[in-house]
């Protein structure tokens, strides 16, 4: 495996691991609305929507288990995210290894099936299985430093994302934040803006344990705003 | 080969799993495609391969030095073997390259060179394939899933080990290369064989790399790394035409090509694999001197035979090809991929009429071959088993050695009235079995 890394690849590689990791987490996050919406709560979706900042655009919980699920059109659908992960990783065999990009493909095979029949969300959960999977074959195939600190740290920031829009615990917010993301944003000074990665480990600390309510959008900013290879 | 048999569904779903597929523009759309893969291997015997070996490296030999004669010294032409009319009007060649020497003198590294197995038991060439043979990497990948899937079928077989292949290329490579790293030059994903660059690269260890991000610096090729870093380039295996290739010498439209390549090898700072030009020496008219080229180059009778082929071009080639066009098969110089494949007892009479003006009026456009009456294999279809005309495409890696990669593609026709077996058309592949006996 080639050490080099052009920053179009570094890019690529970064979103490759935040749809993965997107995947992964939305799908267990909307199961468990989709769940309440069965006996529980009526609606759920909706505090889903709200929470991550998707336009709810559905007409009732049918029309949203359905979409965003399986509606390829919808950038906020797992199908969606699932593309978005392929188009990247299409472009990173030599890099992540054939093995990791076939769970990526195996991903995307179960997703087309499940989409054809309006299927259940319990029949995607090979997709999560397959995630692991990936992560997996990453550790075990990718010995390039750079390249598994990209990866890392474009999986860490996805997961503070989502752990923040869900309204995590703090503990583990922060544990995401310094064991984590300031590790692999250290380790490549060249494409992490330093400037952020500062100011949001001041805003999350300076919220321990409290509503980080004004500073949301900031801090969410911050997580987006940290790594600056473009292509 | 049983065992093998009864699971090739399973081979088809792993080689989905990896994503062995080519892509094709349809309408204006690209669409992603499996090579439809088929089970039954074709088997070559050691000592049949032996023998084809030693014709393939003979060829590819004289078409290396025919190349280095026609941007060289010209001696093949001044001595009236080919004509230049056939050197000089090939699309394929090209006038920037007058006077270039590649490094290590090798212009053919990666040769293609596609042959079918007569009902006469004869091998004969159809084509050469001198600029980017492409197909290797899907007999590879199937050998690695159906030793996996039937490892009986292998351990009892002595079928000859085709792993080396990634070694081969990165052989070639290590040794033609300038000082710095190798690269895979793709034009982008959406191209037709982008899944074997990829492939390529990941098995060589080269770094896929697309035009954008290669840039030239003085007369050195760069790669940009992330940081504004930068890394010498010593080898490009280039999966671009030369037409494409750079922006400032030949189609300036380009967008996938890197500006100011040609300068750099013009100075001799990188190795272009395969050597910008070469079209002239796989050009369809060209063809027809290849079995006069060894005996020029290497004063030696080819072992393998050409296709029968005329040239229209020769006055009484032309009168023959008129005579019997009926029976023959015409093909135009200047068109690849099994299209311009022209069989003329298909043809109602007023094309044939059309045809037959064509080749009067444009000559040096056609070349006419009989048509190799060549061994159909067997392949499933849905349960049964079929009998559908097969070609073999063999691998000629030139390096410190011209050496023949022990395996090949082996295409066919999904069409039982077809001789046309690309996958472009719906064809199918099979492993090639190379036999150790």
């Amino acid at each position: 495996m080639n050490s080099f890394i052009s920053t179009a690849k570094a890019n690529r590689l970064f979103w490759l691991a935040r749809y993965v990791e997107r995947v992964f987490m939305s799908l267990n996050a909307i199961r468990k609305y989709i769940d309440t919406d069965i006996d529980g709560a009526a609606n759920a979706y909706r505090e889903f929507c709200a929470m991550t900042s998707i336009p709810n655009n559905y007409t009732d919980a049918k029309d949203f288990r359905k979409k965003i699920l399986y509606d390829k059109n919808d950038s906020s659908s797992v199908y969606c995210m699932l593309i978005n992960a392929f188009d990247n990783g299409i472009e990173l065999r030599e890099d992540i290894t054939s093995e990791s990009l076939s769970y990526i493909h195996l991903s995307l095979e179960v997703m087309e099936k499940c989409a054809a029949k309006n299927a259940k969300i319990i029949e995607l959960h090979p997709i999560a299985d397959y995630m692991m999977s990936f992560w997996g074959s990453i550790d075990e195939n990718v010995i390039t430093l750079t390249k598994m600190n990209i990866l890392r740290l474009g999986r860490r920031i996805e997961s503070l994302d989502m752990n923040l829009r869900l309204r995590t615990d703090w503990d583990s917010i922060n544990e995401i934040l310094k064991g984590g993301i300031l590790t692999n944003a250290n380790m490549l000074p060249s494409i992490t803006d330093k400037s952020k990665i500062l100011r949001l480990k001041e805003l999350i600390e300076s919220h321990h344990g409290e509503n980080h309510g004004e500073d949301f959008p900031e801090i969410i900013g911050c997580i987006n705003g940290l790594f600056t290879a473009k292509i | 080969m049983d065992s093998l048999i009864t699971q090739r569904d399973s081979v088809n779903s792993w080689m989905f799993r990896y994503g062995v597929r080519f892509g094709i523009y349809k309408n204006g759309e690209f669409k992603e495609q499996i090579f439809p893969f088929d089970a039954i291997a074709r088997k070559i015997s050691g000592r049949e391969w032996q023998r084809l070996e030693r014709g393939l490296i003979q060829r590819v030999n004289a078409l290396n030095l025919f190349l280095n004669d026609i941007y060289g010294d010209k001696k093949i032409v001044k001595d009236n073997v080919v004509p230049e009319d056939f050197v000089y009007s090939s699309k394929g060649y090209l006038p920037f390259c007058e006077g270039l020497t590649p490094p290590k003198n090798v212009w053919s590294h990666i040769s293609g060179i596609d042959l079918v197995h007569g009902k006469d038991d004869e091998w004969y060439i159809l084509e050469d394939n001198l600029r980017i043979p492409s197909g290797a990497s899907y007999p590879l990948i199937a050998r690695e899933i159906t030793r996996n899937i039937s490892p009986e079928t292998f351990e009892n077989n002595a079928i000859c080990d085709n792993r080396n292949y990634a070694q081969l290329l990165k052989n070639m490579m290590d040794y033609v290369k300038k000082d710095g790293i190798n690269v895979i030059l793709t034009p982008g994903r959406y191209n037709s064989a982008y899944f074997e660059h990829s492939y390529f690269a990941e098995k060589t260890g080269a770094i896929l790399a697309t035009g954008q991000d290669l840039h030239v610096e003085g007369d050195k090729l760069y790669y940009k790394t992330i940081g504004g870093e930068k890394q010498l380039v010593g080898v490009v295996y280039r999966r671009i035409s030369d037409e494409y290739l750079d922006p400032m010498v030949f189609n300036s439209d380009s967008l996938i090509g890197v500006p100011n390549i040609m300068q750099v090898y013009k100075a001799g700072n990188v190795a272009i694999v395969n050597a910008p030009g070469n079209g002239v020496a796989d050009d369809k008219g060209i063809y027809y001197f290849v079995p006069k080229m060894i005996k020029y180059y290497l004063n030696e009778e080819p072992i393998l035979k050409n296709a029968p082929t005329y040239l229209p071009f020769y006055e009484d080639d032309k009168k023959y090809v008129l005579e019997n066009l009926r029976r023959l098969v015409i093909k135009d110089v200047a068109e690849a991929g099994g299209y311009g494949v022209i069989f003329c007892e298909k043809l109602s009479d007023e094309k044939f009429n059309e045809i037959k003006n064509l080749v009067i009026s444009q000559p040096r456009r056609w070349i006419a071959q009989e048509v190799v009456d060549f061994k159909d294999l067997p392949i499933f279809e849905g349960d049964r088993i079929v009998e559908r005309k097969a070609d073999l495409r063999a691998y000629v890696i030139t390096g410190e050695n011209t050496v023949v990669w022990k395996c090949g593609l082996t295409r066919f026709s999904r069409n039982p009235d077809s001789f046309i077996v690309n996958s472009s058309q719906g064809g199918g592949f099979k492993d090639t079995w190379v036999m150790d006996n």
